[in-house]
């Protein structure tokens, strides 16, 4: 089983930017997220590797694009249901046991 | 009166000068991103290097302007110690390369320092270059770097351009840049991009 994601705001913040707008490049996860590229990508790897994200290369080749591939990045089932349960987990300790 | 004359000429200097500087950027950036992607693919896990050598290059092609290019680039360095490793397979494990790596990082650290503290040096140098003889105030000429490898050195000319070593011909401040080896100052960014050490700098002799 792998292992779980350490979660930060900044790991929300590029969940919740890839389940807005699915297949991303990593550049437009910087601009959704406003993130730098040095803090975005430990990030989009470690949760590719904990299954949350999964990511394809750009249909076509580099030769006929007449540039380098863009990687895309979108979240997973597990994902989803991992950030579902982080955003409940924060809100209930945040705002309380009401909703409980 | 005077203030205002004064004023005009800063002005037209600084102008002058912040344009020559952009135009030099302009036209080393992409050898500058290059290298700081070489460097953290060097850090990388190795079976993601092939990966991340497209998917960043593209990154820099989508990003604007050539000040983010370069940090984004510089971001790569920092996210490459970053990413994740596979525990079975640590990267470096070695004494040595723990030391080199150190080695490198204090010579990036050092070069980046310097070139910071010296740009306005480069700027006044670059300016007189322009205004002494036409042509780019930067060249490169294949020298000895690291561990013996062919490198290209970069310097301030100091020769006037249709000159070669053999006729010999200074512009107006080239052989005082020659003696005071203020020609020598650009070779801090070949330690940058790794074609040199700190060390290498101040040892291997001008060919």
């Amino acid at each position: 089983m792998a292992k779980l994601p350490r979660m930060s705001l900044q790991t929300m913040k590029v969940l919740d930017s890839l389940l807005g707008h699915p297949a991303s490049s990593g550049a437009d996860v910087s601009r959704l997220t406003g993130l730098a590229s040095g803090t975005l990508y430990p990030i989009l790897l470690r949760l590719e590797e904990a299954g949350w994200l999964s990511s394809r290369w750009e249909s076509g080749d580099p030769a006929s694009l007449g540039r380098p591939r863009k990687r895309y990045y979108s979240v997973t089932a597990e994902g989803q249901r991992g950030y579902n349960a982080t955003v409940r987990q924060f809100t209930a300790s945040h705002l309380g046991v009401a909703f409980s | 009166m005077m203030t205002l004359v004064f004023a005009a000429m800063g002005a037209t200097i600084t102008s002058f000068l912040g344009r020559l500087l952009w135009e030099e950027f302009a036209s080393w950036h992409p050898s500058w991103c290059a290298a700081l992607i070489r460097l953290a693919l060097k850090l990388s896990p190795p079976e993601l290097r092939e990966r991340l050598a497209e998917e960043w290059q593209g990154y820099l092609d989508e990003t604007p302007g050539y000040v983010r290019k370069i940090w984004n680039a510089a971001g790569f360095v920092v996210a490459a110690r970053k990413l994740p490793r596979p525990k079975a397979s640590p990267v470096r494990t070695n004494s040595s390369a723990v030391r080199n790596a150190f080695a490198r990082a204090s010579d990036l650290v050092f070069a980046a320092v310097i070139l910071v503290l010296l740009a306005p040096c480069f700027i006044i140098i670059t300016a007189l270059i322009r205004l002494a003889s036409p042509g780019p105030a930067l060249y490169r000429r294949a020298s000895k770097g690291r561990h013996g490898r062919r490198i290209m050195r970069i310097r301030f000319r100091t020769m006037e351009l249709a000159d070669d070593r053999k006729n010999g011909r200074y512009h107006a401040v080239g052989k005082f840049m020659r003696c005071t080896s203020l020609d020598e100052l650009p070779a801090f960014i070949n330690v940058l991009k790794g074609d040199l050490s700190v060390e290498d700098l101040f040892r291997i002799r001008r060919p």
